[in-house]
């Protein structure tokens, strides 16, 4: 194929409407999945949540070796002590600590540009970062942790601990990577420094605790208690729908947020 | 004449800074076109505007037929190349051409192809080491490498012989003029040898606007046109007034004084610079000159390059 050949009168411009929204995605997608394979971030986000769900799950012995119970039964149902940990801030933390740069990281390295040349569009960066992030997220930050947790707590406790919950668990906890990155990201089209985005990130990570506080129902509408509300909702506790409106409708601002900014931007 | 990029009125303006002014031009197909200015003339905003990398304030632009729009799709029919390329540092040289391949859609040949281009740009035996490990000079071939590897219509480049080394240079500049036929080679560039050396079209730019788009040939012709240079050996003060009394002839300068030769530049009006040719050199058989030289003037782009600069600049 040449030049010749491609070429058209230059009064018949074509319309650029061929690829859409979605332009470049899968090729994209491919890249970021093998950046996040070969690259450390992974190795070590699961290293750390593992180690630490490994440990939350064997706490009622830590406790009781300890001899500071401070007189409370310690619960010894796998099923419990396999979700003890999951309501702290060990994955916000991660997720955030590791998408946090998806965006500058690229911009200041110069192969945002570059990708940018090629067919591929601002809105299939973002979408297939975000996917990307949270799938591998999901996996090492999730997935891996509560499978060592299920087989450290079955040995531990002699028993099975309920599959399903643990699964259920799994899935709707996704949410919690799902928002963060998509935090991130947002952040990374506004923000030019890495530094930025980690302070608002961090704000918006614990703002909302402080403040709900003081206001329960900021606390409540927070798309940060997404976490406690996957745990209630898998553990059969009341949930509360407030959560689940606030998560979506954070996400919907984000996203659409991202896309506008992202669309408009040089870079 | 098919047009492989067209644009008109592309005008971009960052905050406080014109960087680029209503930029109408046409580049035909299958050419090795010199874009080219002085720094900050505006030839990285334009290539900028036609990879998609930064929106026109006004105007329009197309590449292959294909209209210029944030969406990214005219970006199927070009290969660019940054001035300063980067790469992802832990892709190889050849996962960096298979990653933009796949831009491009599947092909099974897709294999052979960029063995051939890493042997192309020189770089076949470092084609398994990850690009962080690569010199300056290493990631500049890679970049032409990775521009051509979806086989686009035309091609965008950046100085893309600045960060070369002499060896390097002479290499790209030699890929560069085995590409003609095969895509259109759009480059910009400050260095005026190289333009004259590989382009046959050249656009030179000053200050976001376009001075002036020709052929290069053509361009150089009409600056020789009506110029003369003479070469006359025992000529005095009273030669200088002999040239400048001669009908047709506009000005007379003397260029330098070598010994007992001096050498003029001597200005015509149009179309008259035969006339005075054979004028001269009846003028020199009878004022009892030695006449060694009495030719139009071979001017080269950089002469040109100046003498348009300075036009504009007396405009202005």
């Amino acid at each position: 194929m040449n030049a010749q050949s491609l070429a058209l009168e230059p009064d018949a411009v074509r319309s650029p409407a061929r690829g859409g929204m979605f332009l470049g995605f899968g090729t994209f997608l491919r890249k970021e999945v093998a950046d996040w394979v070969r690259g450390r971030r992974a190795l070590v986000v699961g290293a750390v949540v593992t180690a630490a769900a490994a440990f939350t799950t064997v706490i009622p012995f830590v406790v009781a070796a300890s001899g500071e119970t401070g007189g409370v039964p310690l619960s010894m149902d796998p099923t419990a002590n396999v979700l003890l940990g999951w309501g702290g801030q060990t994955v916000p933390l991660a997720a955030l600590l590791a998408s946090m740069a998806l965006l500058s990281g690229e911009r200041d390295r110069g192969t945002l540009a570059w990708s940018l040349t090629r067919p591929l569009s601002p809105t299939s960066i973002l979408a297939a970062k975000w996917l990307a992030a949270v799938g591998v997220l999901a996996i090492v930050a999730i997935a891996v942790p509560l499978t060592v947790s299920v087989v450290i707590a079955s040995i531990a406790y002699g028993a099975l601990p309920d599959l399903g919950t643990v699964a259920l668990f799994a899935v709707l906890y996704a949410s919690v990577p799902a928002f963060y990155v998509a935090l991130t990201l947002a952040l990374g089209t506004a923000v030019a420094g890495t530094g930025g985005i980690a302070g608002i990130a961090f704000l918006v990570m614990f703002l909302p605790s402080l403040l709900g506080a003081l206001v329960p129902i900021v606390g409540e509408a927070a798309p940060t208690a997404i976490g406690g509300w996957a745990m209630a909702v898998a553990t059969g506790q009341p949930a509360s729908a407030l959560t689940l409106a606030g998560f979506v409708g954070s996400m919907a601002i984000l996203v659409v947020a991202a896309k506008v900014i992202f669309d408009r931007q040089e870079v | 004449m098919t047009s492989a990029i067209s644009t008109v009125g592309l005008t971009k303006h960052y905050k406080g800074v014109q960087a680029l002014t209503d930029l109408t031009l046409d580049v035909p197909a299958g050419s090795i076109f010199g874009f080219l200015g002085p720094n900050g003339a505006g030839k990285t905003t334009a290539l900028r505007v036609l990879a998609g990398l930064a929106r026109p304030t006004s105007g329009s632009a197309s590449v292959n037929g294909v209209a210029v729009a944030p969406g990214g799709d005219h970006r199927r029919e070009l290969g660019y190349l940054a001035q300063d390329p980067r790469f992802y540092g832990w892709m190889t040289g050849r996962e960096t051409l298979r990653y933009v391949a796949r831009f491009h859609g599947a092909d099974a040949r897709r294999e052979t192809w960029i063995d051939g281009l890493l042997e192309r740009v020189g770089i076949a035996d470092a084609g398994d080491r990850r690009t962080s490990t690569y010199s300056g000079g290493m990631r500049q071939r890679l970049g032409i490498a990775q521009a051509l590897v979806g086989r686009p219509a035309v091609i965008l480049l950046d100085e893309p012989v600045s960060a070369l080394d002499p060896v390097g240079r002479k290499d790209v500049l030699d890929l560069m003029r085995e590409l003609k036929g095969e895509t259109t080679v759009f480059y910009s560039t400050h260095i005026l040898d190289d333009v004259q050396r590989v382009s046959d079209h050249v656009a030179i730019l000053d200050g976001g606007h376009l001075i002036k788009a020709a052929p290069t040939q053509a361009l150089l012709g009409s600056f020789t046109k009506d110029t003369l240079k003479v070469i006359l050996g025992g000529a005095g003060e009273a030669t200088l007034v002999g040239l400048g009394a001669i009908p047709g002839v506009t000005s007379v300068t003397v260029v330098s004084r070598d010994g007992g030769t001096t050498t003029f530049e001597v200005l015509t009006d149009a179309g008259a610079s035969g006339d005075v040719q054979r004028s001269i050199t009846r003028f020199a058989v009878d004022a009892g000159l030695t006449l060694i030289g009495n030719a139009e003037d071979t001017l080269n782009l950089e002469t040109v390059f100046l003498k348009l600069i300075d036009k504009k600049e007396v405009a202005a």
